[in-house]
């Protein structure tokens, strides 16, 4: 016998899940951006090709800093689109343990991806810029990995 | 003796306040006026500078390389929305 009631479930909550995974990307791009970028002075958009050592390169890095806060905020108001979405559809159930799994894993998902092709492919910074900074740029793709684990576990629990 | 209506005195202080704001505003954006221009990325030639670096060439690469992982979280989130296509549903 197919589980239906399942399916159905999993079906009514995906946009719930979808809104939550945006807001959540969004949020980790802020959290990037905003404690990595400006609090912290860790890295720049461009700081492992262009280091940020004279005021022109600073500026360069500055505008590629707020081109990728650019993205992070039209993620994030792609997010709050589609919650307001889901809000407004009767079926779909606005669980609060689904939602914050899906953060968690929007949050995960972005460590994970803009981890792997900016950090590693590209290489256009790294978390640290250091000589050993692998080790930074693998504690965050690890970071990534838990989030994905946890935001998966609380959203299908909330079914 | 009769003491002047609040009314009045209300009236006298409101107008006091809307001519004081302006001129507050005013005197303001003068005093910083000579910080302004000392501004460091408004010195000749730096602004160019900036600008030349980053439209350059490399422009829409850098560009691109700045878009790709949300280009590539945009495709997930997608995913997410349309739902895994399960071929078989869980059978018991």
């Amino acid at each position: 016998v197919i589980d239906m009631s399942d399916r159905k479930s999993e079906a009514s909550q995906r946009p719930l899940i979808a809104a939550g995974t945006a807001l959540g990307i969004g949020m980790g791009g802020f959290v990037d951006g905003i404690l990595f970028h400006q609090i912290l002075q860790l890295h720049n958009m461009l700081s492992a090709v262009r280091p940020p050592t004279t005021l022109v390169d600073v500026e360069i890095n500055m505008f590629w800093d707020g081109l990728f806060h650019a993205f992070t905020w039209g993620m994030t108001a792609v997010g709050i689109a589609l919650l307001w979405r889901a809000a407004r559809i009767a079926t779909a159930p606005l669980k609060t343990r689904a939602f914050v799994g899906s953060l968690c894993l929007g949050w995960g998902l972005f460590n994970l991806v803009e981890g792997i092709i900016d950090h590693h492919v590209l290489g256009i910074h790294h978390v640290v810029e250091r000589p050993d900074h692998l080790l930074f740029d693998l504690a965050f793709l690890a970071s990534g990995a838990l989030l994905i684990a946890l935001g998966s576990w609380l959203a299908r629990s909330a079914r | 003796m009769e003491r002047p209506r609040g009314g009045r005195q209300s009236h006298v202080v409101k107008s006091r306040r809307a001519i004081s704001l302006p001129s507050l505003a005013a005197l303001t954006t003068l005093l910083l006026a000579p910080g302004a221009r000392a501004c460091p990325l408004c010195a000749a030639g730096l602004r160019a500078q900036v600008h030349a670096a980053i439209f350059d060439g490399s422009f829409a690469e850098t560009l691109a390389m700045t878009a790709l992982p949300f280009g590539v979280l945009a495709a997930i989130l997608a995913a997410i929305l349309a739902g895994p296509r399960r071929g078989r549903g869980r059978r018991d």
